[in-house]
């Protein structure tokens, strides 16, 4: 234990705990809108897309920061609302429009990547590093997280009826399109401010587990958002503590941790758990 | 401030006279036939597939309008135009003397339940409360006069019982009557619904029949379609029979006839 002390009296360390704090709120807010657009899947296949943005902007502009997470960014927004622009011009549905960009795109990224001898890196981007995020890449998330949970919050009513029905929002008068791209964005931010944390394999837990663990405890849409946040933030705190004792890879361990919040959600949730069904039939 | 009225209100203003000049429910005031709903030379298409041609109606408060054509013949994208959802290509939709271009509050759009995902985690009276979005808006708080307003909508819905419990918990008639309410909060004039009757079964049916006459008798218009062809007459005064193009529209009794509607659903 004493370890762990000197450990986490290193800056790095304490870093890293402020990064899984935010980073895990950030995505556990945003994880409502994946679970009530039921769109966690599609989310999985947008994560893999940041990949070949990465690569590509390495190629061009070296390896720095700015060049990875605007590589990233730029690489989901162009499957993500290409696949959007595809299937509402042609016969092809959205589904099957992403399906067809990312796999291609994945591809391409890592033939690129392998290419430029950047295999290590790669594996980071693949399966995240939190403990080696550094100054930019914290303002990064900050910003993401900050400006995310604003602009969530502050169209919360539309978003709610447009996460409901999109046509019943459109009759009232909700600005549908702007929700419908500014959700999308907002998503992939999202996705890009944890690809250094989980890395963007793992980032799809981050961001449906939480929601998906409130799911089962609440009635009330807007509780998965603020919950959702505040479970995120609990699981990656926890993980924190857990993975330097037990010699843990931090980015799984965060994941496994939710995972286990949602299956303890699912068997006592006091209004749908398990165990009160098993004792009600009793 | 106004000058006081030199007349106390006749009697005239409290009660219908006519069809043409009545007292309806909203504004509470007389309004000499002004509340016609005008369908001009509709036409919509979706990418290359031309859905609706030159479709014309015309209505006004206090009827109900049912939409009967096979499938595919356009009764959705009617529907959804109407409600502002689905652009036209040409034609234009007139309400009360004004073009309509997009939404109104005064219009509610009720979709087919199927299309509803009932499961979405909001409560019978969350969503009634939606119906208040478009005085509210993104940030407004809802006063008193809103809570009253959504009180009274659940209410006349017999929903007052259920308005706490999530909306997927509900019977097929109870999910329709939520969402008429949520047109009631909204203080819809015009109630658009997409197959409101699938589904439901009989005595929800004759309910929600009982229910539109009641819309009807206070002055709301009411346009829905409806596939079931043994009860049109039973519920609407007057039916447009659609094949992309309208093949008949008119008062029930007039229109509703073998030949047209072998017409509307034949093999041509």
């Amino acid at each position: 234990m004493s370890d762990f002390t000197e450990f986490f009296h290193q800056p790095i360390a304490r870093r890293a705990l402020l990064a899984c704090v935010m980073i895990g709120f950030g995505n556990g807010y945003v994880s409502a809108l994946v679970v009530l657009r039921r769109s966690s899947l599609k989310m999985g296949t947008i994560s893999h897309s940041l990949l070949p943005g990465i690569a590509v902007a390495v190629l061009f502009f070296g390896l720095t920061q700015w060049s990875v997470l605007g590589g990233a960014a730029i690489a989901a927004l162009l499957v993500g609302l290409g696949s959007l622009f595809l299937s509402r011009t042609s016969r092809l549905d959205q589904e099957t429009a992403l399906g067809v960009l990312y796999t291609a795109s994945f591809a391409a990224g890592m033939l690129i990547l392998r290419t430029l001898g950047l295999q290590q890196k790669l594996d980071e981007w693949l399966f995240g590093s939190i403990v080696g995020m550094n100054d930019s890449d914290m303002w990064i998330a900050y910003g993401i997280t900050f400006g995310t949970v604003l602009f969530l919050t502050t169209l919360m009513r539309p978003l709610l009826i447009f996460l409901f029905e999109p046509n019943v929002a459109q009759s009232l008068g909700v600005p549908v399109r702007l929700l419908n791209y500014g959700v999308f964005a907002v998503v992939i931010l999202v996705l890009v401010s944890s690809l250094q944390a989980v890395g963007c394999i793992l980032s799809v837990g981050l961001l449906t587990i939480p929601a998906a663990t409130m799911r089962l405890l609440t009635n009330d849409a807007r509780w998965m958002f603020w919950g959702g946040g505040l479970i995120g933030a609990l699981g990656a705190t926890v993980a924190f503590f857990l993975a330097y004792p037990l010699d843990w890879d931090i980015s799984s361990t965060i994941i496994v941790v939710l995972g286990l919040f949602a299956l303890l959600a699912y068997l006592f949730s006091p209004s749908q758990g398990l165990l009160l069904r098993w004792v009600r039939e009793r | 401030m106004k000058p006081a009225p030199s007349d106390p209100p006749s009697a005239s203003l409290l009660e219908p006279t006519s069809a043409d000049d009545h007292v309806c429910w909203g504004g509470g005031q007389r309004h000499p036939a002004s509340h016609e709903l005008w369908v001009k030379d509709l036409s919509v298409s979706y990418r290359e597939t031309r859905a609706l041609e030159q479709v014309n109606l015309h209505s006004r408060c206090g009827r109900s309008v049912a939409l009967v054509g096979p499938n595919g013949a356009g009764k959705s994208t009617l529907i959804k135009t109407m409600a502002g959802i689905v652009k036209p290509d040409s034609g234009e939709i007139l309400w009360r003397g004004r073009r309509l271009d997009g939404t109104s509050r005064e219009i509610a759009y009720l979709p087919q339940r199927s299309e509803v995902d009932w499961l979405f985690p909001v409560t019978v009276r969350g969503l009634v409360e939606m119906g208040r979005y478009p005085v509210v808006g993104w940030w407004g708080a809802y006063r008193r006069h809103d809570k009253d307003i959504v009180d009274r909508a659940l209410e006349t819905m017999q929903l007052t019982d259920l308005q706490n419990r999530q909306i997927g918990a509900l019977s097929g008639g109870q999910q329709q009557r939520t969402f008429i309410a949520r047109a009631l909060a909204q203080e819809a004039h015009v109630l658009i619904l997409d197959e409101p009757f699938t589904g439901l079964d009989k005595p929800a049916q004759e309910q929600l029949c009982q229910l539109f006459g009641e819309l009807t008798a206070e002055g709301r218009l009411l346009v829905a379609s409806h596939h079931e062809l043994g009860s049109v007459a039973a519920i609407f005064d007057e039916v447009l029979l659609l094949r992309r193009h309208v093949v008949a529209f008119g008062p029930v009794e007039e229109v509703f006839t073998p030949a047209n509607i072998e017409e509307t659903f034949g093999t041509v």
